[in-house]
Order: structure tokens, then sequence, then C-alpha cells
């Protein structure tokens, strides 16, 4: 293939606010080929693509191939390879081809020879034997990367350190001298002392403009880049380190003198410098990314003789026959056989999903003697299962903030955080305040506290500062050391030491959250409201309702926040389980629910409760609390939480590396323990790994039924929903929340290295912000394979995500052609979506053209 | 006089001065892009109404959602001497073509033009 070249006149003219204006706008829209992401710290799931889902899935792919060069599914042997242990059936592709090519399908069977081969068998095996497509290369190809690589790697390192240093030294104690002026000026007033630049180099990048956008912009022409083509060329940048690009984006959100022209100019300009001080002659000619990356498959004719060979048809075939095979391969191209593997990978997944919960259901409408709402996280389906095992008990899934966004300020007065899910910023505070007699307690606790802090503070402040820590090495090394080894060779007995140090050092004090300084009452009935009426707990209240957060506890773990509570902003959701049951155990709160049709029984108390995923226990918040007259019952539920937790661990252990398939629940809840304490626990829990499906419907749609802790679960009742407000509510918000998670998932388990962090044991943290795999290079994105993967074996298998809904189908269509965002992820494949209108009826598929079609399960 | 000379004229003598008025509907998830096209082109201010729905060639668009704020419509509604029309033109328009969205751009009058300056 040969790239159009251009070549253009680079006399700089002066600039304008227009051309600044556009260049600001060419650099924006270069970008959003690479979704934002978040510093680790607050560890946000994001779909890597989120910017293309106004496109077909298979486009977003196609365009992360040409500009990142990323794959977008597994290869074609991996999915080979599923197809012959049986975890792809033939069924399944079938079914993947015939939405796939349709009609082309059902025409008549092609002759060879003697004998008849119909389009299916003829596709099916090509889809086993046909050549296999290579992993995409990039098409967007700065000018260094095409004319002088060396020059690309220098840049790529140069941005990386600069980015480090100013995005990252701060948070290390360290920050990059003149941050204040922001990233740009701050860049330019340092770049001239930078000697790993040739001198040359540096005399041109101390010169530059004061504005980022002349400088951009001059850098561009100097190069040769046709003005019509600055996004383009800006996209091929972005590409280069999709990384630290999508935090630029993400931090320019937040002022901090950083954004995407200052980061592109500092790129561009020093890719000029560099190409001039390597003398090569700028401008360069301009080629135009190519669509293609190169890859030729081999002629129709090839691929129709390794089919007919395949088939054992190939001696008995003339030119005739030969061309109408060749015709028919053609609608498939090569490149999107592995489209039809993801869906047949799916589709044996999702019919077995669907076909489990076609059996009879119990629906009994006892009082329960407990409800326990969880959150939707995936997690928490293994502790409902197994607490519903213990007794009496019903539970319900809500996203895991409980209706309540909050900022939470803590009693130490830390920087507040925003407690919800990132879709929406919350507009009230509560705050943790102590209980009423406890006060002095609490200050105790407080002083305590911050002694504490104010200790490890100086600690870690010596230990990122340029000098101190040879020093603190020889003042602390002989305790630190010993600690050091009993951290690293007894974990178990050194994790409860420090428990019990800590609860001596800085004793409890009970606290309350105030949930009324700054939030007014109709707002809190509103959120009430929402959050009964969504999970459609709007009668049969138990006596005890636990709202039970998650959140995990994992030490030297940089993803920690990954695997708080996503609908909690990637913190742990303890504030906004103690909010909620402030609100619902109000009574004036209760009398104005009443207006609204919902009457909670004046027996009905709501416990705070936390849920650790790593150790598999649940805390009660706050015992203090508890009304005498439930303490009893609320004993009983602990102790049958307890054993339900018990069970837990040791059914997680099973899929945890090192453990014991088959022993006992106390060395399973050991186990787990230690993995929680360890320093060096690279697999501390397996998170969301396996999420493949999330329920919208009443429990009794999957009671009793073991969903391997792979499904989203959002308690829904059709009944009490006619205009379909709540089943809005949830497409709208904890739908595209767990799909954000699950294309995170999908995308860092299918490429890796684009998309995933890497492996851990190179990980380099950068401050807060990122880890990098080794001393430079781009910052990772996603999650790292020890996340997805135990060595070779995926724990996570890739699959987009299916939303099963029991509703009726109206009401689901009206719902998602009046969100067009919602619309797009069904129609683009992003999601997928099986429906039924009630508990008898049979399932139903939603296609990609919005018509619904039986679904069959098996 | 022509209807425009005289518009000019009723105008002016009320004490009110010409700008640019510039309304933008985009989704909520691209309001920062717009909002930051605005501060970079000297727009002394903006108002935003998120949550707004209606009817376009994307099909219906949902008003308010009670827990996304990204997924709903947003209004944005800025005002700017001419001569600043140009860049700001130069800055929305590429964002616009790469996203659903729509633009309104009408002369307005205002009380108070520095304000707007």
């Amino acid at each position: 293939m040969i790239n159009a070249v251009e070549t253009i006149d680079s006399t700089a003219p002066s600039r304008t606010e227009a051309d600044r204006s556009r260049v600001r706008a060419d650099a924006e829209v270069a970008g959003s080929v690479i979704a934002k992401s978040w510093p680790l710290e607050t560890f946000i799931a994001v779909n890597p693509l989120r910017s293309l889902e106004q496109e077909r899935f298979e486009e977003a792919v196609r365009i992360a191939g040409q500009t990142l060069g990323a794959r977008g599914t597994m290869s074609e042997g991996w999915y080979r390879k599923q197809r012959e242990t049986g975890r792809i059936g033939e069924e399944d592709l079938r079914s993947a081809l015939r939405r796939r090519l349709g009609d082309v399908l059902n025409s008549p069977p092609l002759a060879i020879g003697r004998e008849r081969f119909s389009p299916e068998a003829i596709f099916l095996t090509d889809l086993m034997v046909g050549e296999e497509a290579p992993a995409p290369v990039r098409t967007y190809l700065t000018a260094s990367e095409r004319f002088e690589p060396g020059v690309f790697d220098q840049m790529n390192e140069e941005s990386s350190k600069w980015c480090a240093a100013y995005l990252g030294a701060e948070s290390a104690g360290w920050p990059m001298p003149g941050r204040e002026l922001g990233f740009y000026s701050a860049w330019r007033e340092l770049i001239g002392l930078d000697r790993t630049l040739p001198a040359k180099a540096r005399k041109a990048l101390t010169d530059l403009p004061d504005r980022p956008e002349d400088a951009l912009l001059d850098a561009i022409e100097k190069i040769g880049v046709p003005s019509h083509a600055n996004q383009d060329y800006l996209r091929s940048h972005v590409g280069a380190m999709p990384g630290w690009t999508s935090l630029v984006i993400r931090i320019s959100e937040t002022d901090e003198g950083i954004d995407l022209v200052s980061y592109l100019a500092m790129r561009v300009a020093i890719e000029a410098a560099l190409l001039e001080a390597k003398s090569v002659s700028l401008p360069v000619p301009y080629i135009h990314p190519d669509s293609h990356d190169g890859w030729q498959p081999a002629p129709e004719r090839g691929r129709t003789v390794a089919v007919l060979t395949a088939l054992g048809a190939l001696p008995g075939s003339n030119q005739d026959e030969l061309s109408a095979i060749d015709g028919l391969l053609a609608k498939l191209p090569p490149r999107e056989r592995t489209q039809i593997w993801q869906e047949a990978y799916e589709e044996n997944y999702r019919s077995s999903l669907l076909h489990e919960l076609e059996r009879p259901r119990d629906e009994t409408e006892e009082r329960p003697d407990a409800q326990l709402v969880c959150c939707i996280d995936v997690r928490s389906e293994g502790l409902r299962r197994k607490f519903e095992e213990s007794g009496n008990y019903e539970t319900l899934g809500f996203a895991g903030f409980f209706g309540v966004p909050i900022r939470y300020q803590d009693l130490a007065g830390n920087s507040p955080s925003d407690l919800c899910p990132v879709l929406i910023e919350p507009k009230s505070s509560v705050f943790e305040e102590p209980l009423q007699g406890a006060e002095k307690q609490s200050e105790r606790r407080l002083a305590r506290e911050n002694s504490v802090t104010s200790a490890k503070d100086g600690v870690h402040e010596a230990e990122s500062n340029v000098i101190a820590p040879f020093a603190l090495a020889e003042m602390s090394g002989w305790i630190k050391g010993p600690v050091a080894a009993a951290r690293t060779l007894a974990t178990r007995p050194f994790g409860s030491i420090r428990s019990r140090l800590r609860e001596k050092t800085v004793p409890a004090a009970p606290t309350v959250i105030d949930v009324e300084r700054d939030m007014p009452l109709d707002e809190r009935v509103l959120f009430a409201e929402v959050a009964l009426k969504t999970m459609g707990l709007t009668d049969n209240f138990a006596k005890v309702v636990i709202l039970c957060a998650h959140g995990s506890t994992t030490e030297n773990n940089p993803y920690a926040s990954a695997l708080d509570c996503g609908a909690c902003g990637g913190h742990r959701g303890a504030p906004n389980a103690r909010a909620a049951a402030a609100i619902l155990n109000r009574e004036d709160v209760r009398e104005l629910l009443v207006e609204r049709g919902l009457e909670i029984p004046g027996d009905t108390f709501f416990v705070a409760a936390e849920h650790d995923t790593t150790i598999d226990r649940v805390e009660i918040l706050e015992p203090e609390l508890v009304p005498e007259a439930i303490k009893g019952d609320l004993d009983r539920i602990s102790r049958d939480l307890d054993a339900a937790t018990g069970k837990l661990s040791l059914e997680r252990s099973r899929d945890l590396p090192g453990e014991q398939p088959k022993g006992k629940v106390s060395r399973a809840e050991a186990g787990v323990y230690r993995r929680s304490q360890d320093w060096a626990e690279v697999y501390p829990e397996w998170g969301l790994a396996g999420n493949a499906a999330f329920i919208i419907g009443p429990r009794e749609m999957t009671a009793g039924v073991d969903l391997g802790r792979r499904t989203f679960l959002h308690s829904y009742d059709p009944n009490d929903d006619a205009q379909g407000e709540a089943l809005e509510t949830i497409l709208t918000a904890p739908v595209v929340v767990a799909q954000w998670i699950n294309c995170q998932y999908y995308f860092s388990t299918v490429e890796p290295v684009v998309f995933g962090a890497g492996t851990k044991v190179t990980h380099n943290p950068v401050g807060n912000v990122g880890v990098l795999s080794g001393p430079d290079g781009d910052l990772k994105l996603g999650l790292p394979w020890q996340s997805l993967a135990d060595g070779d074996r995926l724990v996570h298998e890739p699959m987009r995500l299916l939303v099963v809904i029991e509703a009726p189908l109206d009401r689901i269509t009206t719902v998602i052609e009046r969100n067009p965002s919602v619309r797009d992820l069904f129609d683009n494949g992003w999601l997928s979506l099986a429906a039924r209108e009630d508990a008898t009826s049979g399932w139903m598929r939603r296609e990609r053209n919005s018509e619904w079609t039986p679904w069959e399960t098996r | 006089m022509d209807t425009m000379g005289n518009t000019l004229e009723t105008m002016e003598t009320a004490g009110l001065s010409r700008m640019t008025k510039v309304e933008i509907v985009v989704e909520g998830a691209d309001s920062h892009s717009v909002r930051e096209v605005f501060r970079a082109n000297g727009a002394s201010g903006f108002t935003s109404l998120s949550g707004v729905s209606g009817l376009g060639h994307g099909g219906y668009h949902q008003g308010r959602l009670i827990f996304n704020e990204q997924a709903t419509l947003e209004l944005l509604i800025t005002v700017v001497p001419e001569e600043r029309i140009e860049s700001l033109m130069a800055g929305l328009r590429p964002i616009l073509e790469s996203s659903s969205g729509v633009m309104f751009v009408t002369e307005t009058w205002v009380s108070r033009p520095e304000y707007f300056e």
C-alpha cells in the first residue's frame, strides 16, 4: 500500500487567537481516541475506548488498532483452543455466524465435485483452518517514528520523565521546580538544563514561545504537517503514549496546570528539536495514516483451498466451483473472524446462564428474619448465596453507595472524599462526629491518631527526600530491618500483633454520621425513596435490614482502590452505608416516606455493615446505635454471617493461587487473612475477575443458583415500576458503571500491553498517580496481569457484559429508546441484552437493530 | 433606514450594546470541553442548564437522570463581543464535528457590556 504524501510550505505565519483555539480543539479531538483515566489513589474502572462508544464495537476496535496498535479480541489461535476444549461449542459458532451473516447462510449448498457443502459448513471450516490475522499495528505514526526511530524513543523517554516529574513527584514529596507556573512553563524553564538532550535541541527548546498553542503550531509546521492534518498528527502522538495522555485528560479537569495542549506541545516540540539536532531535513514529507496496517491476507483462492483441503473435497473441484466458494468466503473478511469467535465464546456462557435461570422458583412472602442489602458488585453474590443458605434471610442488591451521593468528612479532618459513582457529583456533605457521650474518647483517639500520622508522615517525608533516606536508614535500620523480616516471614502473626498494637495505641471511639447539617430533609427523603423503590424494597421489611457496604484490606498494593467499591468512587463504602442507615432510621424521613407510598414498620431498624472482600468478614459498623429490642436478633444474624463468610473463604480459596482446594474453613480463613497482610502478595483477591452479566430483577430469579461470583445483581420489582423510572435509573447508572468495569477487565485481558498494566513484578509507582513498567515508558492503563490471570491461566474470561432483565419488553424498549447513550451501548455491541416479560416467559434477545428474537438456551 | 438599522438605533437608544450569544447543547460528558473553549477564548462567564430533554437527529433524549449527569444533555450559553466569535467558533467546530450536539449563534443585546468584555 502506498501512502499519500504531502509537502507544505513551512513559512510560519503569525498566530491568531483563532489558530490557537483551533489547535486546542484539534488536540482535544485527537485525545478522544483514549478515555480519561483516574490517578491510582482513586482508581476508577473505565472503558479505555469509552470515547468511541458511539461507534460499533468492531469499528472502535479497528480504530484502536490503527491508533494504538491494540487488539480488541483474543487471537484466533486462542479461540481455536477454546473450541478444542469445548469452551466454545459448534452450536455457539452456528449462532454467532447466523447473527453476523444472516441470509448468506440461507443460500443453497455449493457443489464441489460430487459433494455439496452448506455455506455454514464452509464458514465453520474456515474458522478453524483459515490463516490467522496478525495483531494490528499502528498506522498513525509520528514523523520521528517513520524517519528517525531513535528520536521517537528519546521523545517518549523525555515525555515520561517530565510527566512523572510534574504529576508524580509532588505526591512523593518532591515537587518539580516551577510547578506553580503550570506544566508547559515549568518544563520550558528547566529543559535547558537537561543534559540528556543535544545542545542544539536544548537551545531550540529554551527559545520556545510563551504559549503552548504557539509552540505546538510551530513544531507541527516545522515537521511538515499540513494544517488540515493536525488532528491526525496529534492522534499519532496520543497513540504513542496513551497512558500519560489519558491521565493528562483527567487531570486537566482539575485545574492542575496541565492539559493536552501543553502536553502535546512538549512532545512535538521535543520531536522537532531532536530531528533538527539529528540533521534531519525539516519539513519531512507528511504521510497520511493508512486505513490498513499492511497485512495482506492470502488471496481468497488460498483460503478456499485450505477449507476444501480440510473438508477433503479439494481433489474433485473445478474452477467454477472454487470461484463460487471464493465469493462466499469474501463475505467474511479474515480480520473479522475473531468477532465471530468472540460472540460464540460469549454465547456459550450466556445460553447456559439463561438456562439456569429458567428453573422453577420459590416466591414465598414470609417475613424474613433479616434482609441483607449488598452492593451489586459481583463479589456480593457469593456472600448473599452463603448467607441465604444459613437461615430465613433475604438479600437484595443495590449500588454500594446506597443511593446517597456524599462528600464525606471523617473525624480526623482528612481531605473530604466524594463517595458516589463518578457519573455524578455529590451535592451534600456528611460528617463523622463523636457519639453523644463519647466526646472525650474521641478526643483521645484523635490525639493518638494525629501522633501516629505525624510519625508516619515524618518517616515518609524522610524516605522521599534526597539525602534524608541515608540518615534514616542509619537511625532506624535496627528496628525496620527486623520488622521487615517479620512482615515477610511471619505475615499472619505480624498482622495480628499490629492490629492489637493499633487498638492499644489508637483506642476505638464510637462515632456517628451527621447527615442533617448539610443535607436538607427533602433531599434525604428523596434519596431514601429512590433507593427503596429502585431495589424494589417497598414492603415486607424485616426487623433487621443490614446495609452492607464493601471494601478491601491489602498491603503494599498500588491497586488497592481497584478492589474497593466502584459505586463509591473507588473508596470503601462504609460511610455511605452509615449515612443511608442514619437517614432511613429517622422518624421525620419515615413520616414523609409514607406520603410517597412507602411505609417502613416501626420495628424495622437499618444497620450499617461492611464486607471486607479480601478476608470475607462482615463488620457491624455502629453496634452502639442498635436498639436493645433487636440486639439478640442481631447477635444471631452476626453468627450466621460469620459462618457464611467462613464458607465463602473456603469457596474463594479454591481459585486463589497456592491455597488448598479442599481445606477446612479455619484454614481458608487463615489463608485469606494472610493474603490481606502480606506485603509481597500479588494475588490478594480476584476482585471482579470473571464478571460477565448484570441481572436486573427480583432475587427469586437467581436465589439458589450458584452464579460463581460473576454477576452483578440489581434487585428490581417490575410490578412496582409501571412508568419504568426505576429501570431507567438502573440502566443509566449502575449498568453504565458495570459496563466500564467489564470493559476494563475485558480490554486489560485481550490487550494487556496497551490496555492493561502488565505484570506487578516490574511495577514502578509514580507518586500516587500510576505505575510504570520499569524505570520509564508509558504510564500503565487498566489492570495488572495478576488481577486477571494466574500465570498463563486466565481467571477473567474476556466477555462483554450481558444485561439480563425481567420486565415487560415494551418498558425496556421505551427506556432504552429515550436514553441514546444507553441505546448506543446496546446497538453498537458494547452490551448485550436478554429479557423476559415474567418468570414464565421465554428469554428474548435484543438484536442490534433493536428487534426482539427468541433466545435458544442450552 | 432599513429594518436592521432601525433595530440598531432602537437598541442603542435604549442603552443596549450588541453582543453575540452562543448556545450549545451537548452531552454532559462533553460539557467540560465546551467550557474549556469558552474559557480559553476569553468568555467572561457562561450559564449551564443540565438535564435538558429534547428531540434531535439522534432521537428523543430523556431529561434529568437521578444518578447520571454525564449521559444527559446540557445547555451551555455564553455571550461574547463579536470580535471573539471567530476564535470561539474555531475551537467549538472540531468538537461538535466529533461528537453529537447542536449550536445556535445569535445577535443579542446587553445592558452592561463590560460584564462580557
